[in-house]
């Protein structure tokens, strides 16, 4: 049985030994490499352990959800320091009341409070009310606006068409670029660059995540059978 | 005088002229030579004309370069660095007296001849009226000017087309339309003036011209505008694209994608499909939950007292080893393996710990995991004992 998981576990750092191989560009965002994975895994046992004990009472929805977070917290604990995502991911959780247990457990008190006094995104958390507030006032606007353009559209209709080109090109990625951001966590407060930056790092810590929580799910299943 | 004028009114048509020479470049051959004829004659000293029959010349050899200053054929005056001219006329004015002649050919004195067109001082003072008698070299020459505006707007660094042995300035070399104007604008001002004492003066003025080099430098090679705010945005969008190229190689199936929505289009799904995927699998986690906590419970208990006293054994153990960058589970796992291992987690938990020997060292990795890692021990440890 233990072969069974020393075949899993070179499995799964030989498939992260061969795009390092295979892009020696990605240098630096390949730092996320099989130690991070390690510790990515070492991090999701603890805090599966701490939180999978209490969770014999609980659902099996409350469980996938501790199981979650706790993985969203060994992930973004594991990137910790140089990634402004996993900051914001564990302010994120750590702002839910029923994670903030979680997150606490996880990181230990200390840390806990070292992340969420240092953290400038907690700090501008009322900029996040205000934010959606401003988002909700340009909707409406937009809206009547198209409102009050639609009796005009037909006049408009092919000068709208042949001159915009470019700022509908625009007006996509821009639209583009809100999904992103709302996809990535913190993405809201990043412009355009430091966004990009943040998505290839998060890119490949979910690759790893994923792939991760993979093997631990086969080796649990695999388990009983042997 | 009359040349002088005759530059004056060259440079103002210079745009004209570009313009013309744009519209005959998708003529045929014969088009264009007779065209090129048509211009040469009416402005035949404009300045572009100057810079590329001038490389020509350099381009060859410098008896058959001598050979063709004798004929008359086409305006040689060349945007060659000026201040040279001046020390060379300052030094020696015998040769300044030549060009006060403006005769068409040299005279037979070859040390003088040679001398000169060392300095290309010539090329500077003569300018004939005559017309090219020869289709073919104007031909050739108006055809060259047209490449390097080509190769300036898409390679900044292109030199002009022929490869000049003589050392130029980098007026020359930018091949920048408005640095020759403005070098044969001085050139014509000091033929003007005629005068060895204005030589000084004039020299300064082309001092000036060098110092304002760099500036028309920057906007002749991208043809765009050169405020700081233009350039930065230029900066900025470059490396947007460089992470965009990033994303993607990571994104799989996005490299034949063009266009910039779309492969945002694409990050945003694979991004999508990682998170859903996280969320199946902590389904499937959950579902097996059960057995985890019978896994870990033993592993509480075997790992209780030993967990810090082996991860000191194993970082020291591996500090000594030079360590394999690329797997390097694999090769400890055999060894460990006749230890008695009862459950996968305490077995997992042992390589982790030995493992924290290669996260300290620093030159494989980038930030400390170290830390947080003790960090997130701690609380675990912690609560065993309580």
């Amino acid at each position: 049985m233990p072969n069974q998981s020393v075949f899993f576990l070179r499995l799964y750092f030989e498939s992260e030994a061969v795009p390092k191989l295979a892009s020696s560009r990605l240098q630096v965002a390949m730092q996320v490499t099989s130690t991070f994975k390690r510790d990515f895994l070492r991090k999701l046992l603890l805090g599966l352990q701490q939180n999978a004990i209490p969770s014999k009472s609980m659902s099996l929805i409350e469980r996938k959800r501790a199981v979650k977070v706790s993985s969203d917290v060994a992930l973004a604990a594991s990137r910790e320091g140089g990634a402004k995502w996993s900051r914001a991911l564990i302010t994120d959780l750590s702002k839910q009341e029923s994670s903030k247990t979680i997150v606490r457990n996880m990181l230990g008190t200390k840390e806990f409070h070292r992340l969420i006094i240092t953290n400038p995104i907690l700090t501008t958390y009322k900029k996040v009310q205000s934010g959606s507030m401003l988002k909700r006032s340009s909707l409406m606007r937009r809206m009547i606006r198209k409102r009050s353009a639609v009796p005009k559209k037909s006049s408009r209709s092919t000068t709208s068409t042949s001159v915009g080109a470019t700022t509908l090109a625009k007006r996509i990625q821009r639209r583009r670029t809100q999904i992103l951001k709302a996809l990535v966590p913190g993405g809201h407060y990043m412009d355009d660059l430091s966004l990009l930056d943040e998505t290839v790092d998060y890119v490949l810590c979910l690759k790893a995540q994923v792939d991760g929580m993979r093997y631990l799910a086969n080796v649990f299943e695999q388990q009983p059978r042997a | 005088m009359a040349h002088a004028t005759s530059a004056g009114a060259g440079s103002g048509n210079n745009e004209n002229y570009s313009k013309e020479m744009e519209e005959t470049f998708h003529f045929g051959d014969e088009i264009q030579s007779l065209m090129t004829e048509n211009l040469l004659h009416q402005n035949i000293d404009s300045s572009t004309e100057k810079g590329s029959s001038f490389t020509a010349l350099l381009g060859l050899p410098p008896s058959q370069a001598l050979e063709l200053l004798h004929t008359p054929e086409s305006g040689e005056s060349a945007p060659i660095s000026a201040a040279g001219i001046w020390r060379d006329r300052q030094r020696s004015e015998k040769p300044l007296t030549l060009s006060y002649v403006c005769c068409p050919t040299f005279p037979s004195n070859t040390a003088l001849v040679e001398r000169a067109a060392k300095f290309s001082i010539f090329a500077a003072a003569e300018e004939s009226p005559a017309s090219s008698s020869d289709p073919s070299n104007s031909s050739e020459n108006s055809l060259k000017p047209k490449t390097e505006r080509a190769d300036s707007d898409s390679n900044p660094n292109s030199s002009p087309a022929i490869a000049v042995p003589v050392p130029l300035s980098e007026t020359q070399r930018s091949g920048k339309r408005k640095e020759t104007e403005k070098s044969s604008k001085v050139k014509t001002a000091a033929k003007r003036s005629k005068n060895v004492d204005d030589g000084n003066s004039k020299t300064g003025e082309d001092g000036k011209g060098g110092e304002k080099l760099p500036y028309v430098h920057v906007r002749a090679r991208r043809g765009q505008a050169t405020d700081s705010h233009s350039l930065a945005e230029r900066a900025r969008r470059e490396k947007i694209n460089a992470r965009m190229k990033l994303l993607q190689e990571l994104v799989p199936g996005c490299n034949k994608i063009s266009g910039t929505a779309l492969v945002l289009d694409e990050i945003i799904n694979h991004v999508q499909s990682l998170q859903r995927q996280v969320e199946f699998l902590s389904m499937r986690l959950a579902a097996v939950n059960p057995r985890i906590d019978f896994g870990l419970d033993s592993f509480l208990s075997a790992e209780n007292g030993s967990l810090t006293a082996g991860n000191a054994i194993g970082s020291i153990a591996m500090e000594a080893l030079p360590w394999p960058e690329i797997q390097p589970g694999a090769g400890r796992h055999p060894q460990s393996q006749p230890e008695p291992q009862p459950l996968w987690p305490a077995h997992m938990m042992q390589t982790s710990g030995w493992e924290r020997g290669d996260m300290a060292d620093p030159s494989l990795f980038g930030y400390s995991t170290g830390n947080s890692a003790a960090v997130s021990l701690r609380p675990n440890q912690l609560k065993m004992e309580l």
